[in-house]
């Protein structure tokens, strides 16, 4: 672990990867696992309303998990993870001055650069294949009687689209060395991307914004449900790559603080 | 023995929007094998110096050239062969020191771990503690552990001596000199102008932003300035210490006469000696006081030409 800028990155954040993967498994089966006794309770007949609709909840297993774990608090915490850890892949080192000697080593600015973004890749990776794991096991227990490869298909959608925002904070953080600026401004994006996936359609002069969030691009097409969508798919590999190509260019033309 | 390890040409660094000069057409040239003071009084330009080298920060304007190439161009390849000590050392984490060794030995391809404990042990440095538990002085010492662990042909230390005790900046000073022996470069800044003396062949002195002067060490040292205290039996009349060359600041206080001596002191000692001196005292004061004293007088003659 102490081989690579990508092993000690990784090593560092080993404790915070283990409270984060404790997170989503606790989450996932809280919300999952009693699903059934929630059905049977009548908790989650709903009236029809805009917002339910919106949120694209209802009381299908198919309804259900995307309105809970996919699309609302997978969404929030994986997202949360993924920024913090773009943010301080750059800019949080930086401010704490441990980039300047790191980069007075043989080390390019773009190898570490990508070798961040690869750090960043593997933790948002590692939480996906936890997440996974968990909602693989909590809709069994539940008997959802959801495929393995839909669910898989979500959580990769997730994933990406919590890289996507991961990448948006270490681009931001390589263009402007400041953490509390980078988590700000991605957090802001979050929120606004989910708003304009979520209610951006009921309003027709904001329609256009929907199909620019990459929460569109991630549940669009309910992955549950529908047939994958590659567009979608493919704009959220695209999207971090471009991002990364970014912070590298921003990266190699500046000053780095002390 | 007398290529050039590093020279700048006008080399220029602005800060910030309000464009700031820290660094104002700085020309400076290290040659192979020698060690090179680099002097200034705190906010004075040296760190920026120091970053422009290792390609961290990039010149407003002027030229950089570090091991006969371009650090901007040729940076993974320059900064293999430069051991770097920054002027504090970051500690973050929970790693040890031997921890941190190590994996900045790696980014070198490797760095002999019989040498890195060597160092550790030349200067009583606990490889196991977290780094975050060392003082600033212990963190000087893995600083300086990185910096010498690969042997590098440069050596660009930022302040190497500040937090060690006397004793360790001793042993520190012995390592440059071996340093040397061995055909190294060190460029070392400093604000102490005694460790300079010590160990560099030549130093600049910089101010402001400015070089002021490029000397061999020796003639640093003439120089340099002390205040000088004499005490007498009686009171002595103040006209009789007034213009005396190489001294300034006259102060005469009953018996006693205070004054600054640049250079020699020949002509306060004659004045004295026609009356009875009791005591004499005088001592070297912190190279702010030196500095600003010569400058002062440097700019005053500019001003007069
Ligand atoms: N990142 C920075 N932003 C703005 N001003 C700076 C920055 N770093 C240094 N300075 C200013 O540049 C000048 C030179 O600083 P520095 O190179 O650190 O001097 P030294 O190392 O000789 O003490 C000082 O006036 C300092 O305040
Ligand atoms: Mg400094």
């Amino acid at each position: 672990m102490l081989r690579s800028v990508l092993g000690k990155t990784l090593r560092d954040q080993r404790r915070s990867l283990l409270f984060w993967s404790l997170g989503f498994v606790a989450v996932t089966l809280i919300y999952v696992a009693p699903y059934r006794s929630f059905v049977e309770q009548g908790l989650l007949e709903t009236r029809e309303s805009a917002i339910y609709e919106a949120i694209g909840f209802d009381q299908t297993p198919a309804g259900y998990l995307r309105g809970t774990v996919f699309g609302l608090i997978g969404p929030l915490l994986l997202i949360m993870a993924a920024t913090t850890y773009g943010a301080r892949a750059i800019a949080g080192d930086e401010e704490d001055g441990t980039l300047d000697l790191l980069l007075a080593h043989p080390l390019s600015r773009a190898r570490l650069v990508l070798e961040r973004a690869g750090g960043l890749g593997a933790a948002v990776a590692l939480l996906g294949a936890v997440l996974w794991a968990a909602v693989v096991t909590a809709t069994r227990v539940a008997d959802m009687g959801i495929p393995v490869a839909r669910l898989t298909l979500a959580v990769l959608g997730l994933a990406l689209l919590a890289l996507t925002f991961g990448a948006v904070a270490l681009a931001l953080g390589a263009a402007t060395g400041r953490r509390g600026l980078v988590v700000g401004v991605t957090a802001a994006l979050a929120v606004a991307s989910y708003v304009a996936f979520t209610f951006a359609p009921q309003v027709d002069a904001l329609a256009f914004l929907e199909p620019l969030s990459p929460f569109t691009w991630y549940l669009g097409d309910n992955p549950l449900v529908g047939p994958p969508d590659a567009l979608g798919l493919t704009l959220l590999v695209a999207v971090p790559l471009a991002l990364c190509a970014l912070a590298v260019a921003a990266f190699e033309r500046r000053d780095i603080a002390v | 023995m007398n290529g050039v390890a590093l020279r700048t040409e006008g080399l220029t660094k602005d800060y910030g929007r309000g464009r700031h000069r820290a660094l104002d057409g700085l020309d400076l040239e290290v040659r192979t094998g020698e060690v090179y003071g680099f002097l200034g009084p705190n906010g004075a330009g040296k760190t920026t110096t120091i970053r422009l080298l290792l390609d961290l920060l990039r010149p407003t304007a002027g030229r950089v050239e570090v091991l006969g190439r371009d650090p901007r161009r040729d940076g993974v390849e320059v900064r293999r062969r430069i051991g770097y000590l920054p002027g504090d050392l970051p500690v973050r984490g929970r790693d040890s020191a031997g921890d941190l060794l190590t994996f900045l030995g790696h980014l070198r391809g490797g760095v002999p771990a019989a040498r890195v404990r060597a160092l550790a042990d030349r200067f009583e440095l606990d490889l196991r503690r977290p780094l975050r538990e060392l003082s600033k002085g212990n963190r000087q010492k893995v600083g300086i552990v990185q910096a010498f662990a690969h042997d590098p042909e440069l050596l660009i230390l930022d302040e190497p001596t500040s937090g060690l005790d006397p004793l360790q900046q001793q042993e520190f000073l012995r390592l440059v000199r071996e340093a040397r022996t061995a055909g190294r470069t060190v460029f070392m800044s400093s604000h102490v102008l005694g460790e300079v003396q010590e160990v560099a062949d030549r130093a600049a002195v910089l101010r402001a932003g400015r070089l002021v002067a490029v000397e061999d060490v020796d003639t640093l040292r003439e120089r340099a300035v002390h205040e000088v205290e004499l005490h007498f039996d009686a009171p002595v009349p103040a006209a009789a210490f007034a213009d005396l060359p190489d001294v300034r600041h006259v102060s005469v206080d009953g018996a006693t006469v205070r004054a600054v001596v640049e250079g020699r002191a020949d002509a306060l000692v004659k004045a004295a000696a026609r009356f009875t001196v009791l005591t004499v005292r005088s001592h070297e004061p912190d190279l702010e006081d030196a500095f600003l004293a010569h400058y002062a007088s440097e700019e005053a003659g500019r001003r007069a030409a």
